[in-house]
């Protein structure tokens, strides 16, 4: 099903929730709600549900006015984000609870039951009670419990926050599993960029309740819209310099350095950040562009190292091969790559370059 | 600096003395004395002698009329009461617990009997069902029923006193449980509603089953209340078990027995056997319950 928002609105009193989001979310997706904590995501996904009152704007479903239906009528699945199965049944009657309700004969329900406990892969803990249950074996039966009415579509909150590291990697392989054999439209919500990037089809990131880009992972991490998106994707975070430009040349603050990263002109005297990944920095590389920098540290990572630079007051992280020969104290040339390389108004954020 | 364990055992012990000495004259020892009075024969108040030990006492109480009299009244009173009362509770429970407005003005309304003594409400329940003037016999008037002498009809003895009974206990148990349904986790109710669930099907499916647990303590504790029934007699029949002695209870017995007749003995193995059906009754229904809990 595809799911289309317009200029959705939540106030809680006098806090906008969620500003004015527009977007289409299409058939068969996975896609991700990105945003730090407090920025409205999960808002969004309560609203979709039907939990979360509108306040302004419009849900539609394959061209359905949905805003105010209840959530009973409107055949979502929904994942908490501490799975909230009910303690007091086993693993099969908490599948087969939504079906009961539902009407389905008892045959039938068991029949899904014993379908969806081997998409998830829990075939033997059906007469489990939860808190008999792992953490990822939870979120296994809260997934399973949520598609049994085969939804229109399937809602995560949170779903990965509350395993460990290990299981994180392994659930959130197995929810983009299950997602792909099902080909339900999924949207789950995180604030941890990594899980977005690795497994969705496209990444919704939000900021104090609005939408500042709605791209691919990659597309995202490539063309940032703005400075947020620059910063919130990426680890280690993006390298930031505020300066201004000068005679087509960007002048870190503080320093005598122009570099020459401009690829087309910008206002004399604008203040403006430059933005640099990580991977762009090629650190002790000399070429007609490179500007000198100061060794301020280096951390072994194994093949490579990761080393600290510094220009001004500013410090950079770079990576560089494991077989340099810089010490700490070194003034090492440094040349930027093309890609990665990005000039934000330093006031508004906005993309200039 | 370790201090051996008998040695702090010791100094524990000092520390609880007060309360320790207080339970055991006040607790134990009558207890333990009940017990014991309770096998002595021929016993005597004033002198305290006896004759021998002996279950001459208990086949004495058990051939009484006024006992097996008194056991039916209670068990019946119990067997009425402790299950109406406790399903009415939980059906205001769960009502108080609506997000409604003037929740507070309610849950002050329905626990206000708590606060108020016994024999005050007792006696507004006797004006209640006096005959002439009652609420209740107003109220059956309007739908064509005739008056009904709840206090002073031998067969009505007992309904009246249920009735009482199951309204005097409802306060406590509803705050029991209305704590019990604030301790669920609300999510569950959300989830519920994304599973489709209508409000009847929530309240039996998830309210009730994550209720268990306090809906089997109110159940113990009301039944070892209801087992006791005997003070609320007092303000409804002028301080006697009923019209015609015909409502004793097991308690009222035992108070018959040692204030009126003197029978500090007979009195004793009555409260025995008391204690042995409660005791029992209690041990089965920890059992079932054990059975019964879902998580």
């Amino acid at each position: 099903m595809q799911i289309h928002v317009e200029n959705l609105t939540k106030r809680y009193g006098k806090t906008i929730a969620v500003n004015d989001f527009s977007a289409t979310f299409e058939e068969g997706k996975l896609i991700a709600l990105l945003g730090p904590s407090g920025c409205g995501k999960s808002t969004m996904l309560y609203m979709l549900a039907g939990i979360a009152p509108v306040t302004s704007g419009k849900i539609l479903f394959d061209g359905t006015d949905v805003t105010y239906l209840p959530p009973e009528k409107r055949n979502v699945g929904l994942v908490f984000q501490n799975y909230a199965l009910y303690p007091h049944m086993s693993v099969l009657a908490n599948i087969c609870f939504p079906l009961e309700i539902a009407k389905v004969t008892k045959k039938e329900r068991l029949e899904r039951a014993g379908e969806l406990a081997k998409l998830v892969h829990i075939e033997d803990l059906m007469d489990r009670k939860p808190n008999q249950l792992s953490g990822g074996q939870q979120q296994r039966v809260a997934i399973a419990r949520a598609l049994a009415k085969r939804p229109s579509f399937l809602l995560l909150d949170e779903p990965l926050s509350n395993l460990d590291a290990r299981l994180r990697l392994e659930m959130r392989e197995e929810i983009r599993r299950i997602q792909k054999d099902t080909g339900v439209t999924t949207i789950f919500v995180t604030h941890d960029q990594e899980e977005a990037m690795s497994i969705s089809d496209s990444v919704i990131l939000m900021k104090d309740g609005v939408l500042q880009q709605y791209a691919s992972p990659q597309e995202l991490y490539d063309e940032p819209i703005n400075s947020f998106a620059a910063d919130f994707l990426g680890n280690p975070p993006i390298n930031k310099i505020s300066g201004t430009i000068d005679k087509g040349k960007f002048i870190p603050e503080g320093t005598e350095l122009a570099i020459d990263v401009l690829k087309a002109d910008q206002s004399e005297g604008t203040h403006v950040t430059l933005a640099l990944r990580a991977e762009s920095l090629m650190v002790n590389h000399k070429s007609p562009k490179s500007f000198p920098a100061l060794v301020d540290n280096l951390f072994v990572m194994g093949k490579e190292e990761i080393v600290a630079l510094r220009i001004g007051d500013t410090l950079l992280r770079g990576y560089i091969d494991a077989s340099h020969k810089i010490k700490i104290g070194d003034e090492v040339p440094v040349s930027l790559r093309s890609r990665g390389v990005f000039l934000f108004d330093s006031h508004s954020g906005v993309r200039l370059q | 600096m370790t201090k051996s364990p008998l040695k702090s055992l010791g100094e524990a012990l000092l520390y609880l003395s007060p309360f320790l000495l207080g339970v055991i004259i006040f607790s134990l020892y009558p207890v333990a004395n009940v017990f014991l009075i309770s096998f002595k024969e021929g016993y005597r108040m004033a002198t305290g002698a006896f004759q021998q030990y002996g279950l001459g006492n208990y086949t004495r109480v058990l051939a009484d009329k006024d006992f097996i009299l008194a056991l039916k009244n209670t068990g019946l009173y119990v067997l009425f009461v402790v299950p109406i009362s406790t399903a009415l509770a939980i059906l205001f429970a769960a009502l108080l617990n609506q997000k409604i407005r003037f929740t507070g003005l309610f849950q002050t309304a329905y626990f206000l009997p708590m606060v108020t003594s016994g024999t005050a409400v007792g006696l507004a329940w006797k004006w209640m069902y006096n005959y002439d003037y009652g609420i209740f016999n107003y109220l059956l008037s309007l739908i064509g029923v005739s008056p009904i002498n709840f206090l002073n009809d031998v067969r009505y003895g007992l309904l009246s006193l249920i009735i009482f009974g199951i309204w005097s206990m409802l306060p406590f148990t509803i705050i029991l449980l209305l704590a019990g349904m604030q301790n669920i986790d609300p999510l569950y109710y959300t989830a519920a509603k994304v599973d489709g669930a209508k409000t009847t099907k929530t309240f039996f499916r998830i309210t009730v089953p994550l209720l268990a647990p306090t809906i089997g303590l109110v159940l113990i504790i009301n039944m070892i209340n209801a087992f006791k029934v005997c003070s609320e007699l007092f303000p409804l029949f002028n301080g006697k078990p009923g019209v015609a002695y015909s409502l004793y209870t097991v308690v009222f017995y035992i108070y018959d027995e040692f204030f009126l007749n003197r029978q500090l003995a007979t009195a004793g193995a009555a409260a025995v056997i008391l204690f042995f059906i409660v005791f029992v009754l209690t041990m089965v229904q920890l059992f079932i319950q054990r059975k019964w809990k879902h998580y």
